[in-house]
């Protein structure tokens, strides 16, 4: 309205953003819907699902005749066998995990950047991340477990183990496997979202120039890049502390059983038969979301205390000047055996795919055979679609809201209105934040509430919720960075805004927003909850699948629906590398961007 | 055809950059406009073009052919630009590009007949299907000047289009610029800060920042 009033009343002020293939009221109705509208995707969801888990929480849940307000389910839930060894095992579990990536992922910077064999493991961070965290919890078990290939590999050089020994290395009751796998899966992401913003830190000058003036490669990191790089990734390593305080699927495939962690224990209260466990279970819920935040509370307290501490240090300490080439060795060695435990699962999942016959100390199948492919086709035919469409129908509304909501930031900067990058952020990272099962109940019970609750519109939007950060997380980089002068070339030119917009803009961001697209069917197809709840029993998907064979003993059939679970996102990381290739054999300046 | 400003003055945060213009540019002259870094030039021309962001207000008129600018937006004003990069669009091969600058309403024979032309004329006959990624810099700004050209605007702004062209290409790349200006008949505005860029004869303003102390 501002802008209309003003052009209006003073006739000689620039007409700059003006569109005249838009009537100037619908114009200015639509832009500044485009911010509510595509916060209201994720945000109705949570709110809606924090108040319908919180209400149950304290006793109000109308729909199974509680309706008197008390705190009886969380006594219930603190008196509930298990309850304590429950949260040490999240505890336990989640900040170990979450910890120990953070570190492997600094160590390895340390040791290894900038260097050609850094590049390599770049190279190999995009497929990693595609697997998905259920698959890879499924092929890493086959790996470790005691019959698993590790002993059966030992047992064949030494011959120490001629029966399966009974130790428990997966599904320990401590936990380390659930660890194992939550740090194999979240260094990478750390990596990768470190060398998002590596460039800007100049390390290659930084170290450089420290070193010029005599002091060692570690205090450069230590003191001068890995404050700044921190600083930096802040939000997304506090998305995998979350994560791993409260995932569910790796938990119930990796993690301990007898008691199980805490969001286990939660989602078990929630599908009990008897109904009044399920305020027990919100209870529960509440109590994980107060976790996650007073963690990551505290977290941000242990930072500022190590800067006042850096600082003092800083001042005081004699700076190492040499320079230990065991750091860059050992990342050398620690990146290897994360890529083995990486190739190990992928083959050892294939060879159980397609095993007949494979008894204990043999070290390859005795005999080969499809029958596992040929039992899950039929079971599978179904969910297959069902993943498919919420994959692909999610990630393309995702993407569509997603240049919405970046045209509406140029558009805003064009009129010069202050756009806070850092506010806008942290709005994206609230669903990665805000643990999943904490709201995903009560956006259920609010469903119901409405009647919207197994349909398959609900489901796609319950998707949508976790699709549109990652979405916008991995466009929001090369979009912002696109030189707008294209635009007004282009413009002065065809003089058509989205004749430029659909000719110039959108194939010159082909390949960033082919991998966009990828990136969100990749988070749709690792959806469990969601489809758990939301779906509620209509809907299921591979992961669902993958979920409820893995608790099985079959492990042909695990391999098989692992196999199927990875095939996907890997697919589509595959074409979003490979269309725009194709397209552009003969651009040159469109192969390497 | 000519093109004017009237009591034109840029203003940032309410205070002006430089002294108020009154300027008349003929067909087939040049306007040259100089002045420090941050003096404000630049964003003339963004202004002239349509597309000035809202930091800035500017007052007077921009007349082009007797026509306000004003109230017309980008797309509307057929007023041509040339930047110090080429911007040729490297998913479109040569002739793709060169095709955005014609009007839509000629026929496939005609854009192609045009096309072969404006490429003879700069010695580049048969350049048509080549990769922009795979041409010399000389070269693409050659064919970026064509582009512009071919879109027939009525005024044509040059934003220091030879500062990022090493000093031999310059010299031969500048004459050439100003004889295909002359020969559209159309009025031109030249931004830079080399006084060399400048042809002989031209008008010239120096942007004199304003001391509001």
């Amino acid at each position: 309205m501002a802008e209309a009033l003003r052009s209006v009343v003073n006739k000689k002020a620039p007409a700059g953003a003006s569109n005249p293939n838009m009537p100037a009221t619908l114009r200015t109705i639509f832009w500044p819907l485009i911010p509510p509208l595509t916060t209201a995707v994720f945000m109705v969801p949570i709110l809606f699902g924090l108040l319908g888990t919180w209400l149950p929480a304290f006793g109000y849940l109308p729909a199974i005749g509680q309706s008197q307000f008390s705190l009886q389910p969380w006594q219930a839930l603190v008196h509930y066998p298990g309850f304590f060894s429950a949260l040490t095992n999240t505890l336990v579990t989640g900040l170990i995990a979450s910890i120990l990536s953070l570190m492997i992922a600094l160590f390895l910077l340390h040791g290894a950047y900038p260097s050609q064999w850094f590049n390599r493991i770049e190279r190999a961070l995009s497929p990693a991340l595609s697997i998905p965290h259920a698959a890879f919890a499924i092929g890493f078990g086959f790996l470790i477990a005691p019959s698993g290939w590790l002993l059966r590999l030992m047992n064949g050089l030494t011959g120490m183990f001629p029966a399966p020994p009974f130790w428990t290395t997966f599904q320990d009751p401590v936990g380390i496997s659930l660890i194992l796998v939550m740090v194999l899966k979240e260094t990478p992401f750390l990596l990768f979202m470190a060398l998002a913003v590596l460039p800007s830190l100049k390390v290659s000058q930084t170290l450089w120039l420290v070193r010029s003036q005599g002091h060692g490669k570690a205090f450069a990191w230590r003191y001068l890049i890995f404050p700044r790089l921190y600083q930096q990734i802040r939000l997304p390593f506090f998305a995998v502390v979350a994560y791993s305080l409260t995932v569910v699927d790796i938990a119930i495939i990796a993690g301990p059983t007898t008691p199980p962690t805490l969001a286990v224990l939660i989602l078990q209260r929630f599908n009990d038969p008897d109904l009044v466990q399920r305020t027990v279970g919100a209870a529960g819920a509440t109590l994980l979301l107060g976790i996650v935040m007073i963690v990551l509370i505290g977290l941000s307290l242990l930072q500022q205390a190590i800067q006042r501490w850096d600082y003092y240090r800083l001042c005081h300490i004699k700076r190492p000047k040499r320079h230990w080439s065991i750091t860059d060795i050992s990342a050398r060695v620690v990146s290897v055996f994360i890529g083995t435990a990486y190739i190990g699962t992928l083959t050892i999942t294939l060879l159980w795919s397609i095993t007949k016959r494979w008894r204990y100390p043999d070290i390859l199948p005795e005999s080969f055979g499809l029958r596992a492919w040929v039992r899950l086709n039929d079971r599978l035919a179904e969910p297959f679609w069902c993943t498919f469409l919420l994959a692909i129908l999610s990630s393309l509304l995702a993407l569509i809201l997603v240049i919405l909501a970046l045209e509406n930031e140029l558009r805003l900067s064009r009129l010069s209105k202050r756009v806070s990058l850092s506010r806008i952020q942290w709005l994206v990272y609230l669903p990665l934040l805000i643990p999943q099962i904490a709201f995903i109940f009560g956006f259920q019970i609010a469903l119901i509430h409405f009647g919207l609750d197994a349909q398959f519109i609900t489901l796609l939007w319950s998707h949508l919720v976790f699709v549109f950060p990652y979405v916008f997380l991995t466009l929001s980089g090369p979009y912002r960075r696109f030189d707008e002068r294209y635009s007004w070339q282009g413009l002065t030119l065809i003089g058509q805004r989205w004749k430029v917009f659909w000719r110039i803009k959108l194939p010159m961001l082909l390949r960033p927003i082919l991998y966009t697209l990828a990136t969100g069917f990749a988070v749709s197809i690792a959806q469990y909850l969601p489809t758990l709840f939301v779906g509620a029993g209509k809907y299921s998907t591979i992961t669902t699948e993958a979920v409820a064979i893995a608790t099985g003993s079959d492990r042909r059939m695990m391999a098989v629906i692992a196999l199927w679970q990875q095939t996907l996102p890997l697919l589509a990381f595959a074409s979003a590398t490979i269309i725009p290739i194709l397209l552009f054999r003969h651009r040159k300046a469109m192969s390497h961007q | 055809m000519s093109f004017q400003l009237r009591d034109y003055q840029l203003q940032l945060n309410g205070q002006a950059l430089f002294q108020t213009l009154n300027v008349t540019v003929e067909a087939g002259a040049v306007l040259a406009l100089t002045g420090a870094s941050g003096s404000g030039k630049s964003t003339l021309l963004s202004d002239i073009s349509g597309v000035l962001t809202a930091a800035f207000t500017s007052y007077g008129d921009i007349v082009l052919n007797d026509c306000d600018l004003r109230s017309l937006p980008v797309e509307k004003r057929n007023v041509g630009i040339l930047f110090q990069d080429d911007l040729l669009f490297p998913h479109l091969n040569v002739f793709q590009n060169l095709v955005f600058g014609l009007p839509d309403q000629l026929n496939r024979i005609e854009k192609q007949r045009r096309i072969e032309q404006a490429l003879n004329e700069a010695e580049l006959t048969g350049f048509e299907k080549r990769d922009i990624a795979t041409l010399s810099g000389g070269q693409r700004s050659r064919i970026s000047l064509l582009r512009t050209l071919l879109s027939e605007p009525d005024l044509i702004l040059l934003d220091e289009p030879f500062s990022k062209l090493d000093a031999s290409l310059r010299q031969q790349f500048r004459p050439w610029v100003f004889s295909h200006i002359a020969e559209q008949n159309i009025p031109a505005v030249l931004v830079t800060h080399d006084s060399t860029d400048i042809p002989p004869k031209s008008q010239t303003i120096h942007l004199e920042p304003i001391n509001h102390a």
